[in-house]
C-alpha cells in the first residue's frame, strides 16, 4: 500500500524524486566528505603525502549545503508521504474523517 | 448598537451577529416571498453602500442556487462559522468580537428561518450540520434533517456546543475549515444527493499559526495559484475552492470587516477565493478556473465593515435572493407599480413612515423599530404609483413580480425523434395579475453530459399561462440532458418595468429506441476515497422493450476493465489520465467478449470501479462509450456519464508528524553516514617492521631534562640498537592494549564536525606524555597525563609514564621523576631505527614543554583536595598509603608483547629512586 512506483503517477513521481534528491543531496555529499576525510587522515601516514585543505574546505561546504538542499525535498515529499499513511489510517479505520 | 430582531423583540445586535443573520437571511430567502416577508429590520440610519452590491459572480451564486432547488427536493447545508480566538479577546487585551456568544441566538433564528423551507406545497428536504473552525476544524453539529420537530434539539445542541464544549480559541485557519467541510459536504451527497451550500462566516483574515509564511501558502492552496507573485505551489490542484465551485457547492461567503490586526491581503483574498476573481491588496487575482464554467457553481462574497452596512446588505440580499429587483421610482419618494408588479417593500424607513397605495391603503412598517415597510399588491385597483411618507428611507424600492415557472419533474424522452417536454407557467394564485401581464424571452439551455449546448428561445407571446411544451430532438448518444430555463429581459407589459429573472432547471432522461436494450444512469454506491478506496456503482440493463434479446457491449469488459479508459470531462483536479476502471458483469449474466447478451425481459448489472493514485477533493465527471445492440444487428454507441465525489484523505496532524520525523532524520542521517565512515576508516597505523623500546629514565622537573636511569646520554649515538625490538605485525586498529602503555584507541566524535583523534588511556596509577599536546577543546579530557593524544601512527609514538606516586613525590629539592619512555619506530627497507635523532627530538620537545610540570601541580592539587575531604569526614586513614591500583584489565583486544616481559605479567615496577 506504501509502495511506490517512479514515474508511474505524479504523486509517485513527486516522491520519487523528492527521495532522489535527498539521497543525493543530503547523503552523497557528506558521503563523499567523509571519505575524503579518511583518504586525508590515512595520508598523513605516508610523509610523501601532500594534503589539499581546500579541496576538504569545499566539500564540507557542499555536504553541509547539501543537507540544507535535502530538507527541502523532504518537505516536498512529506505531503505525499503524510497522505498516503493518512489513507492507510482511514482504511484501517484506525483515524475517522 | 440596538435594533429590532428578526422575529419580535428587542436584541443587541453583535457584528458577529449580524453577519450570521446575513447568511441565515440569504437561506430564508431561498424560500420564496413567504420567507422574504420575514426580514428583519435594519437601522433606521441606512445607507445602503455601493460594495453593499453583490457581484455578477454572486448573483449568479443566487441564481445557481435558486435554480437548483426548481430541480431538486434536498438542500444540504454546512454552516462553517469562525470560532477563533478573537471572538473572546485579542491579544492586546481588547473585548473580542462576541464575548457574550450571541452566535447561538443568531445560528438559531437562522435555523428557525431554514426550517421554513421543509413547510409548504414546496417543501424540501433541509440537511443542516454545522463546524467550527480556527486553528483547524471541529465538527460541532452532524447532519440532522432540519424539520419543526428537530428544531429544539438542534438549537439546544449547538448552544451547548458554543458555550461550553467548544469555547473559542486559536488563530483563522479558513483552509482547515473549508477543506473539511467541504468533505463533510461531499459525504452528505454521497448519502443523499441535492442542492449544496455552504455559509462561511469569518470575522477576521487568513491567519494561520501566526506564520506569515504558513497563511501565504495556505493560502495559495484554497486559490489554487500564487496571488502574491511567489513560487508556491498549491497542494490542492486549482485550489480548494474551485473543488467546491466544481462540486457544485454555492459558498456564501460573510466576512467581518471590523478587525485591523489582519494585513489587507489577508482579508481581500476572501472574494477571489469565493468568486473565482477579485482584487486583492490592489492587484486582480485569479483562484482556480476562471471564468467559471456553467456546470460550476458559483459563490458570493458578502462583506460588512460596519453595523449599519451590514444590516443594509442583508436586507438587499435577502430581497434580491427572494426574486425581488430595483423598482422605477417617479421622483423621490414615488413608486411605479404597474401591473404585474405582486409586492414592493421600501428600506430605511423610520417608525412612523407610512405607504401609500393608489387606492389610498396605508401600510406602516409592522414594527416601531423594523425600519421596513413591505406591501402586497392586493388588487388591481393599487396598481399605479405608490408613494412614501418618511423622513428618510433608501430608494429605490425593491419590487417582485408574480411569474414562475415549473418544469416537469424527471421527464423521458427518447434519443434521435421529437421529443416534448413541459413546463407550467402561473402567477402563483394572484387574482389580479395574469401571466400575459409580462414581456419576455424565455431562453432553453440544453446541456449534455460532454458540455455540449443547444440553445432555444421562445418569446413570450408563443407561451401561455399553465401548461407548456418544448420539442426538440434528444441527442441518442446521451441517456441524459438538463435543461435550464431562464427568462431574458422580463418586463411588466404595462410600464416595461424590468424584474428579476426567474430561472429554473429540468433534468431529463434519454431512452434509446426501444429495439435497443435501456442502460440505466450509474448509480453510485461508494465514493472514492483517497487513493486507496476505490469509487463503484453499477449500470443496470434492460433488455429491449419490444421483447427481443439485446447486447450492450463495454470495452474492455472481457478483460474486467473499461478500456480505453472513460474519458474525463469533469475534474477539479484535472486528473485526466493513469485512471484504473475495471467492470464486471452481475452473476449469471451471459458475457461474450466485451458485450453482455441479454435475453428477453432479462436484466442484468455491470459493476464498475475507478481509482486513481493522486487523492484529491473533487467531482469527477466522466463519459464512457457503449455499444448497444439489438437482435437484427443494428448498433447505437450512447455515452454514459459516470459521476462520482473523489474525496482527498489528508491528517494535517500526520502531516505535521511526517515533517517532523523527516526533517529530523533529513539532519540526522547524513551526520549518522558521516560517523559511521569516520568509525570505519579511522584506525591506528601499525604496519610491518613496528619496533619498539623501552628506557628507564629520569626526568628533571626542574631542569626540564630526560635521562637514562641507568646513566648515559640519552642521545647516544649506540643507544637502543639492541632495544628496539621487533612488533609482530598487526592490522590497524581501533583499540588495542598494551600491558605498560595501558588501551591504545582511535576514537570518533558523536560529533561529526569533530575530526577523529588517536589517544592512550594510561593504566590505573600511570601517567603519560607524549609528543602531541591536547589543544583547549580537550583540555578536561587529557589534563594531568589522565590520557594522552598521538597521530595515530604507532612508528612516530614515543610515550614518557610515570607512575602517580613518582610524579607527586617530586619536589622542588627532588626535582627527579622516574619513569618509562617508550619509544616506537620503524626500520623501513633494512634501515636502522634512527634512534639519535628520535631521542633529540624527545628531549627537545620535553625541554619547551611544561605539561609534565603542570600535571605534577594537578596531581598534588587533587590529592590535596581528597585529603582535606577525608579530613572533613573524619574518616580515619591512619597516614597509610592508598592501596595499589589494579592491573591493568586485559581486554581491549591484541596486546602488545613487552620485550621485557612474557607471558603479559604485570609490567616490572619503576627502578628505585637513588639513595644520596
Amino acid at each position: 500500500m506504501l509502495g511506490f512506483v517512479p514515474g508511474a503517477t505524479s504523486g509517485n513521481m513527486i516522491l520519487a524524486l523528492g527521495l532522489l534528491g535527498y539521497f543525493l543531496a543530503g547523503f552523497a555529499t557528506p558521503l563523499l566528505w567523509g571519505w575524503d576525510a579518511a583518504l586525508q587522515r590515512r595520508g598523513q601516514i605516508n610523509p610523501n603525502f601532500s594534503s589539499k585543505r581546500q579541496f576538504s574546505l569545499i566539500l564540507r561546504v557542499l555536504a553541509l549545503a547539501g543537507i540544507a538542499v535535502s530538507i527541502l525535498h523532504l518537505l516536498f515529499v512529506s505531503t505525499v508521504i503524510a497522505e498516503r499513511i493518512s489513507e492507510w489510517l482511514f482504511v484501517a479505520g484506525l483515524v475517522g474523517v | 448598537m440596538v435594533v429590532r430582531g428578526w422575529f419580535g423583540g428587542c436584541v443587541s445586535m453583535h457584528p458577529l451577529k449580524r453577519g450570521l443573520v446575513v447568511a441565515s437571511v440569504a437561506l430564508l430567502a431561498l424560500g420564496g416571498t413567504s420567507l422574504a416577508q420575514a426580514l428583519p429590520a435594519p437601522s433606521p440610519m441606512i445607507d445602503i453602500p455601493a460594495g453593499a452590491e453583490l457581484s455578477a459572480v454572486g448573483e449568479r451564486a443566487i441564481e445557481d442556487v435558486r435554480r437548483c432547488l426548481s430541480a431538486s427536493d434536498v438542500l444540504n447545508v454546512f454552516y462553517l462559522i469562525d470560532n477563533s480566538g478573537s471572538l473572546e479577546g485579542f491579544q492586546d487585551g481588547s473585548p473580542g468580537t462576541d464575548v457574550e456568544f450571541r452566535r447561538v441566538d443568531v445560528i438559531n433564528q437562522s435555523l428557525r428561518g431554514l426550517s421554513e423551507l421543509n413547510s409548504g406545497p414546496n417543501s424540501k428536504t433541509i440537511n443542516f450540520s454545522l463546524g467550527f473552525f480556527s486553528s483547524s476544524f471541529s465538527p460541532a453539529v452532524g447532519w440532522t434533517s432540519l424539520s419543526k420537530e428537530t428544531l429544539p434539539g438542534l438549537e439546544e445542541n449547538i448552544a451547548n456546543q458554543i458555550r461550553v464544549l467548544q469555547p473559542p480559541g486559536g488563530f483563522t485557519h479558513w483552509e482547515a475549515g473549508v477543506t473539511e467541510a467541504h468533505r463533510a459536504i461531499q459525504e452528505q451527497q454521497t448519502a443523499e444527493p441535492g442542492c449544496q451550500m455552504m455559509v462561511w462566516l469569518t470575522d477576521g483574515g487568513i491567519n494561520v499559526n501566526n506564520s506569515l509564511s504558513a497563511t501565504e501558502q495556505s493560502g495559495v492552496n484554497l486559490c489554487g495559484a500564487d496571488f502574491r507573485g511567489g513560487s508556491l505551489r498549491s497542494a490542492v490542484p486549482n485550489g480548494t475552492f474551485n473543488s467546491l465551485r466544481q462540486s457544485g457547492v454555492s459558498v456564501f461567503a460573510v466576512l467581518l470587516n471590523i478587525d485591523s490586526r489582519t494585513e489587507l491581503w489577508q482579508k481581500d483574498l476572501m472574494r477571489p477565493l469565493v468568486e473565482g476573481a477579485g482584487a486583492a491588496a490592489a492587484q486582480q487575482i485569479s483562484c482556480g478556473v476562471n471564468p467559471i464554467p456553467e456546470n460550476f457553481a458559483a459563490g458570493a462574497y458578502i462583506e460588512a465593515n460596519s453595523v449599519s452596512a451590514l444590516s443594509t446588505q442583508f436586507l438587499k440580499l435577502a430581497a434580491r435572493i427572494g426574486g425581488g429587483s430595483y423598482g422605477t421610482m417617479i421622483g423621490k419618494d414615488k413608486i411605479s407599480v404597474p401591473q404585474g408588479v405582486a409586492r414592493l417593500q421600501v428600506i430605511g424607513v423610520d417608525g412612523g413612515a407610512i405607504l401609500t397605495s393608489p387606492n389610498g391603503r396605508a401600510v406602516m412598517p409592522a414594527g416601531a423599530g423594523d425600519g421596513f415597510i413591505d406591501a402586497e399588491v392586493l388588487d388591481a385597483s393599487e396598481f399605479g404609483t405608490w408613494s412614501v411618507t418618511a423622513t428618510e428611507w433608501s430608494p429605490p424600492a425593491i419590487i417582485w413580480g408574480a411569474l414562475s415557472l415549473t418544469p416537469d419533474r424527471d421527464p423521458k424522452a427518447a434519443g434521435g425523434a421529437d421529443q416534448s417536454v413541459g413546463f407550467r407557467l402561473d402567477t402563483s394564485g394572484s387574482s389580479s395579475i395574469a401571466v400575459e401581464d409580462y414581456q419576455y424571452t424565455l431562453s432553453i439551455t440544453l446541456t449534455y453530459p460532454d458540455g455540449s449546448t443547444e440553445q432555444e428561445t421562445i418569446p413570450s407571446s408563443e407561451l401561455v399561462a399553465g401548461s407548456n411544451s418544448f420539442t426538440f430532438v434528444p441527442n441518442p448518444a446521451f441517456s441524459q440532458l438538463q435543461i435550464r430555463y431562464a427568462t431574458e429581459n422580463l418586463r411588466t407589459l404595462e410600464g416595461q418595468i424590468p424584474l428579476a429573472s426567474v430561472v429554473a432547471e429540468q433534468n431529463v432522461t434519454i431512452t434509446p429506441p426501444t429495439h435497443f436494450p435501456t442502460v440505466g444512469n450509474a448509480v453510485l454506491t461508494q465514493a472514492l476515497v483517497g487513493s486507496i478506496t476505490p469509487a463503484q456503482g453499477s449500470f443496470s440493463l434492460l433488455a429491449p422493450l419490444d421483447g427481443n434479446p439485446g447486447t450492450v457491449c463495454f470495452p474492455g469488459l472481457s478483460e474486467g476493465g473499461l478500456a480505453p479508459s472513460p474519458t474525463i470531462v469533469g475534474d477539479s483536479a484535472d486528473r485526466l489520465s493513469d485512471w484504473e476502471w475495471s467492470a464486471i458483469a452481475s452473476d449469471g449474466a451471459t458475457v461474450e467478449g466485451d458485450c453482455v447478451l441479454l435475453a428477453s425481459g432479462e436484466e442484468v448489472t455491470v459493476s464498475y470501479s475507478a481509482n486513481h493514485p493522486v487523492s484529491a477533493d473533487s467531482a469527477v465527471q466522466a463519459l464512457t462509450d457503449i455499444t448497444l445492440g439489438d437482435g437484427d444487428g443494428g448498433s447505437l454507441v450512447v455515452t454514459k456519464e459516470i459521476v462520482f465525489p473523489s474525496e482527498r484523505i489528508y491528517f494535517s496532524a500526520v502531516g505535521t508528524a511526517v515533517r517532523i520525523v523527516l526533517i529530523a532524520l533529513g539532519v540526522l542521517l547524513p551526520f549518522l553516514v558521516l560517523y559511521l565512515v569516520a568509525l570505519l576508516t579511522t584506525k591506528v597505523f601499525h604496519g610491518k617492521e613496528l619496533r619498539r623500546a623501552k628506557f628507564p629514565v629520569i626526568y628533571d622537573r626542574k631542569k626540564k631534562t630526560l635521562v637514562l636511569a641507568s646513566g648515559g646520554s640519552l642521545t647516544a649515538k649506540d643507544l637502543g640498537k639492541d632495544e628496539f625490538e621487533f612488533q609482530p605485525p598487526l592490522d590497524d586498529f581501533t583499540k588495542l592494549t598494551d600491558p605498560e602503555l595501558g588501551t591504545l584507541a582511535a576514537v570518533v566524535s558523536p560529533n561529526p564536525l569533530r575530526p577523529p583523534w588517536f589517544e592512550i588511556t594510561p593504566r590505573p596509577g600511570q601517567r603519560l606524555f607524549t609528543s602531541k599536546e591536547a589543544p583547549p577543546l580537550f583540555k578536561n579530557r587529557f589534563h594531568g597525563g589522565k590520557k594522552a593524544l598521538f597521530t595515530g601512527d604507532m612508528s612516530r609514538l614515543w610515550a614518557l609514564s610515570f607512575s602517580e606516586e613518582q610524579l607527586r613525590g617530586a619536589t622542588t629539592a627532588d626535582p627527579e621523576i622516574r619513569g618509562n619512555l617508550l619509544v616506537f619506530s620503524r626500520d623501513s627497507f633494512g634501515t636502522a631505527v634512527n634512534v639519535s635523532e628520535t631521542m633529540n627530538g624527545i628531549v627537545n620537545h620535553l625541554r619547551g614543554s611544561s605539561t609534565i610540570a603542570k600535571a605534577q601541580e594537578a596531581l598534588i592539587a587533587e590529592a590535596n583536595g581528597a585529603k582535606s575531604t577525608q579530613g572533613n569526614n573524619e574518616a580515619p586513614s591512619g597516614g597509610s598509603t592508598p592501596a595499589p591500583p589494579p592491573p591493568p584489565p586485559g581486554r581491549g583486544g591484541p596486546a602488545f608483547t613487552s620485550p621485557r616481559s612474557s607471558g603479559g605479567a604485570a609490567p616490572p615496577p619503576p627502578p628505585p629512586r637513588p639513595r644520596r
